[in-house]
Formats: structure tokens, sequence, C-alpha cells
């Protein structure tokens, strides 16, 4: 209902929108950022990236889910943020950049190929964990889709950590047998 | 693939399960499942500390027909013996001391309605079911067990007027023992009695005593060391015993030693025929010499023990606790 009120708000081009969705994903999306990032400065300002690509995609966007879509936007700005600030530490940014100009230049063909691998790639991890119980599911993806720690996910998920890291394991080995069986490793 | 591609890859997962895996991240903030059963223990613990001496000094509430722990049934084909004659027993004090002997040929059970005064002067009825008297008697005798033959009821407390009512078949005899002088108070006070016995009695074992154990730490907190000084129980005007048997009337027993802690008695019942089933019940009385005015509930205390002897067999001990 919240949801539908933001996204209305958006595409009424309101900015109640925004205090809104910081009203109520706010909390969500720093401590997500946060577990990404591990820099509380990093994680405000990637939250401040993402509402503003969500004020530029909504619309024409008009997510079903709001909360998952606001999280991929998210991620994906973590994840760049995360990416850069590696790049700075190493060189000074011009060996990755180096790297990233020349995969500009890499034929199309071999992206095409990988586009396509790793389309299967994602089918078959969404179909392994769909296999899975919600509170293995829920576990896995926020290991590697938030990469929350073990402290935190033992303390979410009221198991010791010992336990967390014992599960993962025995979860990333099926996975391992999961992708064997699709000839996808 | 390497990882950070899979990394990468992942972004594009179903949003539900995104959602659902992100929504498990406040849970550590207390879930209120986890406190419901911490505040229902807790509000159980407050209930409990708050009704325990609720419990512990709650005044017993009345009781119709008195309970035994032994009952008997007997075919009778003969005659019965229905005893009428009671003697007012020597106990100091005003108090009237009513006891009813009803018939029960067929069920054995000693059945008991006491009244309370209503302004002082107490008025006491203790009915004692007959006893029959018959050659061919089949007797159904409870397990000679402790732990059955004990009861503990409730004395009835209730006024002279109302006593009057319900004892108009019970009081074949009435006794009127107020010119004793001595009077109990109104409220009765719990009474820890655990002399449970079976005793093997025969008509040359008579007399028996036995030994009835007031355990003082049962006691209300109220009656402490200086409001209930200690009871020399060695005394006669302490605790006066009154006993009543078919064929012997009231009477007390004799005192026949005994601590600080309990008291024995020894009352003599007169020799049964062989084979004759024989009840009498013995009431022990705390007299208002060991009443503390400030003790809030009084100390009339009375206890009644029942006895159940067969002459020439075994004799069963049941003990009435009456609060």
């Amino acid at each position: 209902m919240k949801d539908k009120r933001i996204l209305l708000m958006l595409h009424n081009r309101d900015e109640q929108a925004l205090r809104a969705i910081i009203a109520e994903y706010g909390a969500l999306c720093r401590s997500a950022a946060l577990d990404i990032l591990r820099d509380e400065q990093d994680a405000e300002e990637c939250f401040s990236d993402a509402l503003l690509t969500v004020w530029n995609a909504v619309p024409p966007a008009c997510p079903e889910n709001f909360r998952a879509y606001l999280l991929k936007i998210l991620r994906n700005h973590a994840l760049d943020r995360y990416k850069a600030r590696q790049r700075g530490k190493r060189g000074n940014g011009q060996y990755p950049a180096a790297l990233d100009e020349l995969a500009e230049i890499l034929p199309a063909q071999q992206n095409t190929e990988a586009a396509v691998e790793q389309r299967e790639m994602l089918c078959a991890v969404t179909e392994f964990l769909r296999t899975l119980p919600q509170k293995q599911r829920d576990l896995f993806v926020r290991r590697y889709w938030s990469f929350s720690s073990f402290a935190e996910l033992a303390a979410d998920f009221h198991m010791t950590e010992n336990n967390v890291k014992v599960t993962l394991t025995r979860l990333r080995q099926r996975l391992t047998e999961h992708l064997k069986k699709e000839e996808l490793l | 693939m390497t990882p950070e591609e899979l990394i990468g890859l992942m972004n594009e997962l179903p949003d539900d399960m995104i959602d659902s895996a992100n929504r498990t991240r406040f849970r550590r903030r207390g879930s209120i499942w986890y406190l419901i059963p911490a505040a229902a223990a807790c509000l159980l613990v407050g209930i409990a500390a708050m009704l325990y001496p609720k419990l512990q000094t709650q005044k017993p509430a009345a009781v119709g027909p008195a309970e035994t722990g032994i009952s008997v049934s007997a075919e009778t084909t003969g005659s019965e013996t229905s005893a009428a004659d009671s003697t007012s027993a020597p106990v100091s004090g005003t108090q009237q001391t009513e006891t009813a002997v009803s018939d029960e040929p067929s069920h054995r059970t000693g059945t008991q309605s006491d009244t309370r005064p209503s302004s002082g002067t107490q008025h006491t009825t203790a009915s004692v079911s007959s006893m029959t008297t018959d050659s061919t008697v089949h007797c159904t005798e409870a397990t000679p067990q402790s732990t059955q033959d004990t009861k503990i009821t409730s004395l009835t407390s209730q006024s002279t007027s109302q006593s009057t009512a319900s004892s108009a078949n019970e009081t074949e005899s009435k006794t009127d023992a107020s010119d004793e002088g001595m009077t109990f108070t109104e409220e009765p006070v719990p009474f820890r009695i655990l002399s449970q016995k079976t005793v093997e009695a025969s008509e040359e074992s008579l007399p028996f005593s036995t030994q009835i154990k007031l355990y003082r730490d049962a006691l209300p907190d109220a009656y402490s060391a200086e409001l209930f000084p200690a009871i020399d129980f060695e005394t006669e005007d302490c605790l006066v015993i009154r006993f009543r048997a078919e064929g012997c009337g009231d009477g007390i027993a004799e005192p026949s030693g005994g601590s600080g802690m309990f008291y024995s008695i020894t009352v003599t019942p007169p020799a049964a025929p062989e084979g004759t089933v024989q009840e009498f019940a013995i009431a022990a009385v705390v007299p208002k010499a060991l009443y503390s005015p400030a003790a809030p509930d009084g100390l009339n205390r009375w206890l009644r023990l029942e006895r159940t002897v067969r002459a020439g067999a075994e004799m069963q001990c049941t003990m009435i606790r009456y609060e």
C-alpha cells in the first residue's frame, strides 16, 4: 500500500515521494549499502544516488516490487562505488582504468556468448534457490546478494556464526553440484 | 565465469527472493514472539508470589458432609445399634458440644458436621455414624494406607441458629458444656496433623494410644514466637482431647506424653465383641488458653481423629483435619 502511494507520488513528480522512501526504506537501504561498502558516508552517498536513480527511472518504470527494485538499484550503486574504491587503492586507478578501456574494444561476439552464458547461469542459480527452504534461501541471498557478514546473519537468523558458515558451505556445495548437473561448470 | 561476474549476475535474481531475504535484516530487533513467553512467565511468577501468602493464610471454606477415609459397607441382617447417649465432656470453657449420632447401616462413613458459635459461645456438633453390630458383617474397608485414610476437610462454622435447622435429626443427644467456661475463637487455623497409622488392635490391645503431631512450623506467619509462645502440650489444659466412642460416651483422653512438637493421647474404647465393627471419634480442641488476641485468625483449632475399630481385627486410623 505504501509502495503504491510512493509510486503514485513519483509518477506525479511529487518530491514528497523521496521523503516517503527515506522514511520507509531509509534504514534498510543504509544497512544494505553498509554491508557492501563498510563505510557509513559511502553508504549514505550510495543511498542518495539510489534515490536519484529512482527519481529519474520512475516513470517510466513502474516496478511491481518497489522494495526489491530499490534494493537492486542500491546494490548496483554500492558495487560500482566499491569497485571504484578498489580501483583507487590499486595503482591510483590507472590499471583498472586501462582494463576498462580495453574491455570496450573487445569483440561483440564474445560479449554475446558471455551474455548467453550468464543468462543460463542466472537461470540455474535461480532454479537452485527455488529448491531451497525459505530460511536457507534467505541466508544465501543475504550473504551473496547483500554481502551481510556472518555475525549479522547469525543475529538475524538466530543462529551461531559457526552454524551460518557451515550452512553456507553446504549450500555452496549443493550449488556446485547443481551447476555441474546443468553442465555449467 | 568469475565470482565478480556471478555477483553482478545475481542482481537479476527475482524480486521476491531479494525482498524476502532483506526482510530478515532486522529480525534481531527483538521479535515479540520471543517476548510473549517471557512476559507470560513473569506474569505467572508474579501472580503466584501474590497468591501464595494468601493461600497460606486462607480461611477454609465450610464443608458440608464430612469426609472420611474409610468407607465400610456392611450388609446388615440383624439389629442395629444406635448410639444415643452422649455425655458432656469435662472441658473447661463456655462450650456447647452437640454430639449427634446417626445411623448409617449401609455405609459406614463417619460423617461430621460441626457448627461454630456466633458470638463467643461455640456450639460443636459432631455426628458420628453409628455402629452396626452384626455377626455377618461384610466389611469393605479402605486400604489401610495412610495416604488414603487421611482426609482433610474444613471445620464447618456457622451460627447456632443455623445449626438448629439441620441438626433436628442429628441431635439425638445434646450435651451442653457451656458451663465449662471455655470459649473458642471463631476462626479456625490450619492445623497440620501427621498422625496417620494403622494399628493392629484387638480386644487385648486396648487401650491404644496414638500420636498427634502438631507442627508448629505449619502455623501461619502471624503466629510468630512472640504471638504464639511455646505450647506445652504435656499440660492437659493446653490441649483437650475429646472423644466419643460407641458405648463409652464422651470423655477426655489422657495425655500420655509428648513434646513441644507433638502430643500423644491414649484412649480407651470399650472392648468390642469379636467380629463387630465399632467406630468412635476423637476430637482435639485447643482451648482459648492458647488464643492470642494479637493473632488475626485466632487459634481455634479442631482436629478429629476417627478410628474404625473392628475388635479382633485390624484397626484403621483415619484422621480428618478440620481447618
